[in-house]
């Protein structure tokens, strides 16, 4: 019933949105099946550009593994249905020349990410001349308040200086290169744990890239340039039109927002990886597919085993909530199920596929309030002996026994701690 | 057109060492708004080997500062003495070793980039790039010991690359880049790929010097045995070695964390004191002719291969080092970008300039306009908004308070400094000129004793937080502390008070209180 990585709010959402019930295992096995068609006609499409005259199948089978093996690939196929369906389609537009489809599929996953996240993750918003004027007179206050609360700067150069539509070019001009953000794409936890620099959030972000794939794909960019391909000017197009939806929705959504420009740069890597299997020597290639290796087996071994080093706490919890409902549900007794966290009925109901009446999904607070008899509750430790620190030193209440414990790696709410526990009071 | 080429052959390179210099040199004292505590220990002890030959703790012509327990390379110190000599000891005669140092690092990017595509524009581009560029004029403006060592690691490859190794060039490079094992010490693990690459690409030319090889080797060991000599017998002045050759999992995405746009060209760096509000490391707009320079390097200018050798092995003291992004280790990396952008702005004009005179005079005037708006923007942000937004980063207010200090300092026998995130004695020490001789004396038995240091106190001074049940009993005591400790309302209910003095920072927040007790 379960398959692992648990999944995400966001995916509820998205399913509501289209109106569409699926139960845990359709889910991920749809996007399974887009991987597996999508990774045959990447290699097909590679195959268009590339036209190898020599070992034909095997750069047709490297080429499929590639993208079928792709961290960025299998994050949005595994977590994002309609991005996969929209890839899928892309392949299928560059495969039938029917270029003209480009644009449609371009609006659908602008409408798609539109209705998808809040007006507040569009950068766009950023550009809006009232935003604009904030920065400009932040900006301004500084200057003036530096020099004893005087103008001092010129006014032509003020003008320069102060102006909106310099600040929103310069402002485009940063999201465009804010694209090329290697710690983003290849490796997110680790840059944000020790600086936190990338501005994303710790959790719920995975590599996009295998580390080598970036030298990889500016070789085959260099190529592509170099070796005068008749494709080559459609390749940049495809690349610039595919950061469309990226340019008008946040950074920090950019594994949703510019995943159409997985297939540009994917569509590069392969005249690199065709360069290289050409060499004579074939020591380059030796270390490629180590390499390759290497971090697939590192990548899926953290996808699938570690799920919670990537993703939110909350998202491991639900699961495990729902399991333990399915496992022990008695409909004589009555369930309280916190929604301290995030909106659990909503997750439950999904993996479960069905509601039960005598489960009731509502926050609580046990040191507070005297629990109702005959009742389970399923909550974090703080709300069993209130929140703060050092909770396993606190006292339960009187007769609520605690039967089971799920423990996860974080704290999804401050001082709460980072257990769920199931507690039965008769 | 003949006389814009004209005058930029003949003056180009002096006209870019002037503004190079100007946009390093101008508000010196106020932008960054104030010294930091390595700025200042640098100051010091320059001063103090200047009074006395000796070091804060006494050490005589020392190869290390112990400064603040991190053992600082000293040759940015002992450059500092003639400022110091000159101007006294301030802010300007401090930074002044960093301003002459970036100021020559633009003519050492010129002939460079002249030697390496045998072209003067190239160079001329280059260095004017790198005289305008944030990262540079960051560096150049701070006495930050990494831009001296850029200047001196420059002049090496120069002089490196110039000799092939085959003539007596050899000579002056290797000079340079012992001498910068004495000013940084990611020196130390970066000439040695330096040297590498060198070896692999023009090893075969040494026989052709075969007989002043041995000479040169000698030279340099013997250049460099201080060094390895102060190190084995005082084996803690390796202290900052120590926080190197970590690898891990994560060393090739640190690795390639130097390469990445976003954090070149868009975000710059996280560290305090190593960034501009606002700013990158280059101007976005430069992205383009830094992609364009790496695309004409590898198209065009294949033999200038050990550009590309030297920039892959210039993030190296930065990889494996625990940061993530940290400039002040790879400036070089960043001066050999400069030169892929001078590569990639030449290319584009040489491209333009096969278009119709229109379009090619729209665009070169579209180019100088971003240019002039950037650089526009840069100035008035390092002049103004960089020592309001950046004031906490430069530990803004120490000077302010040890000059209130100062004022008042006769009439109390004790004073004590809240000290909480600074390091206040060398603020002190520095901004109260306290004799060196001095405070040398009256830190030999205590200070200079402990390895690591535990006590900061000297003459009158004690450095402690401050608790104003207690303290407000004492006598003739000067508190220096933030309203926290000392409240003015508790403060002024006390009878036996003398003085309040309050230092406040642009916005009027109050940095610290000063009272006086009799």
């Amino acid at each position: 019933m379960f398959i692992t990585p648990p999944v995400e709010l966001q995916e509820i959402q998205l399913l509501n949105l289209f109106h569409l019930a699926l139960t845990p295992l359709a889910l991920r096995l749809i996007g399974i099946i887009f991987r597996v068609l999508g990774s045959l006609l990447f290699s097909l499409v590679a195959f268009y550009f590339v036209k190898p005259n020599k070992h034909k199948n095997l750069f047709l089978a490297a080429t499929g593994l590639m993208f079928f093996l792709s961290p960025w690939e299998s994050l949005i196929s595994t977590f994002y249905l309609v991005q996969s369906i929209l890839i899928f389609l892309l392949l299928v537009v560059l495969k039938f020349k029917k270029r003209i489809l480009l644009i449609p599929l371009l609006l659908i996953s602008i409408f798609f990410l539109y209705k998808t996240y809040a007006p507040t993750y569009l950068f766009t918003n950023k550009l809006s001349s009232s935003n604009l004027l904030i920065e400009i007179n932040d900006r301004q206050k500084a200057d003036y308040l530096i020099e004893g609360r005087k103008f001092v700067i010129p006014r032509p150069i003020r003008g320069v200086i102060y102006n909106k539509q310099f600040l929103a070019g310069n402002k485009i001009l940063n999201q465009f290169i804010s694209f090329f953000d290697f710690e983003h794409l290849v490796s997110p936890l680790d840059s944000y744990e020790l600086i936190r620099l990338s501005g994303i959030s710790p959790k719920g972000n995975l590599p996009l890239f295998y580390l080598w794939d970036i030298p990889l794909v500016i070789y085959g960019v260099y190529l592509l340039t170099k070796e005068n391909k008749n494709n080559k000017k459609y390749v940049i197009f495809l690349f610039f039109i595919s950061l469309i939806p990226y340019m008008i929705f946040e950074k920090k959504l950019l594994p949703q927002t510019a995943f159409l420009t997985l297939i540009p740069i994917l569509l590069i890597e392969p005249l690199a990886i065709y360069k290289i299997i050409k060499l004579k020597n074939k020591i380059p290639l030796l270390l490629v597919s180590l390499l390759f290796a290497l971090s697939i087996f590192s990548y899926y071994t953290t996808f699938y085993f570690s799920p919670q080093t990537y993703q939110k706490p909350e998202s491991y919890l639900y699961e495990e909530i729902s399991k333990w409902l399915y496992n022990n549900y008695d409909p004589s007794k009555t369930y309280i199920i916190t929604n301290k966290f995030g909106p659990t009925d909503k997750m439950v109901s999904f993996y479960l596929q069905k509601t039960y009446s005598n489960v009731n999904f509502e926050e609580f607070d046990l040191s507070e309030k005297i629990p109702q008899k005959n009742t389970y509750y399923v909550g974090l430790e703080g709300e069993f002996v209130g929140h703060g620190k050092n909770l396993e030193q606190r006292t339960l209440p009187e007769h609520l026994n605690i039967v089971d414990k799920i423990t996860g790696q974080e704290e999804p709410v401050f001082e709460y701690g980072k257990e769920i526990w199931i507690g039965l009071y008769k | 057109m003949d006389r814009i080429i004209q005058i930029t052959n003949k003056y180009g390179l002096i006209l870019i060492l002037l503004l190079a210099f100007c946009l390093r040199v101008a508000w010196i004292s106020k932008s960054p708004p104030s010294l930091n505590w390595d700025e200042a220990s640098f100051g010091y002890n320059a001063y103090s080997i200047l009074k006395t030959g000796k070091d804060e703790f006494g050490v005589k012509l020392p190869i290390f500062l112990r400064s603040f327990d991190d053992y600082k390379p000293a040759l940015y110190s002992y450059l500092t003495i003639p400022f110091i000599y000159l101007l006294g000891l301030n802010e300007a005669s401090v930074r002044l070793v960093s301003v002459f140092s970036g100021t020559f690092s633009v003519i050492f990017i010129y002939l460079l980039a002249k030697e390496l595509f045998k072209n003067k524009y190239i160079g001329l581009l280059s260095a004017l790039s790198i005289a305008i560029e944030p990262w540079a004029i960051h560096f150049s403006r701070a006495a930050f010991e990494a831009n001296l060592a850029l200047t001196l690691v420059l002049g090496g490859i120069y002089f490196l690359l110039k000799s092939k190794l085959k003539d007596n060039y050899v000579v002056l490079g290797t000079l340079l880049l012992s001498l910068s094992l004495y000013a940084y010490t990611a020196s130390r693990i970066l000439i040695i790929p330096i040297l590498l690459v060198f070896l692999a690409i023009y090893g075969k030319n040494l026989f052709k010097i075969r007989k002043t090889l041995y000479l040169i080797i000698i030279f340099n060991l013997i250049l460099v045995l201080p060094i390895i000599i102060t190190n084995i017998v005082h084996p803690e002045t390796l202290f900052r070695l120590s926080s190197t050759f970590l690898i891990s999992s994560s060393t090739p995405a640190r690795f390639l964390s130097y390469f990445s746009p976003i954090n070149l060209f868009v975000r710059g760096s996280s560290e305090p004191t190593q960034h501009i509000p606002n700013f990158g490391m280059f101007f976005s707009f430069e992205f383009f002719f830094w992609v364009i320079g790496i695309y004409f390097l590898l198209k065009k200018y294949t033999k200038e291969k050990i550009l590309i050798f030297l920039i892959l092995v210039a993030p190296i003291p930065a990889a494996i080092t625990w940061n993530w992004f940290y400039p002040a280790r790879v400036l070089p990396l960043f001066s050999l970008f400069s030169i892929l952008i001078g590569l990639g702005s030449y290319q584009t004009i040489i491209y333009l300039a096969t278009k119709p005179k229109i379009i090619f005079a729209f665009s070169i005037l579209a180019i100088a306009f971003l240019t002039l708006y950037n650089l526009a923007n840069l100035v008035t942000t390092l002049r103004y908004l960089l020592p309001y937004e950046d004031r906490g980063n430069w530990q803004y207010g120490m000077r302010e308070i040890v000059q209130e200090i100062a004022k008042n300092e006769s009439n109390y026998n004790t004073i004590v400094f809240e000290t909480r995130n600074a390091q206040p004695f060398i603020f002190v020490l520095f901004y109260s000129k306290y004799p060196p001789d001095m405070y040398q004396k009256q830190i030999e038995n205590t200070a200079k004793l402990q390895i690591p240091r535990k006590s900061f106190d000297f003459g009158k001074y004690i450095f402690r937080d401050v608790y104003w049940p207690n303290d407000k009993k004492d006598q003739r005591t000067l508190l220096v502390a933030p309203d926290s400790s000392l409240p003015l309302d508790k403060v002024k209910s006390n009878s036996n008070l003398n003085l309040i003095k309050e230092v406040n920072d642009f916005e009027g927040n109050l940095l610290a209180r000063i009272v006086g007790l009799r």
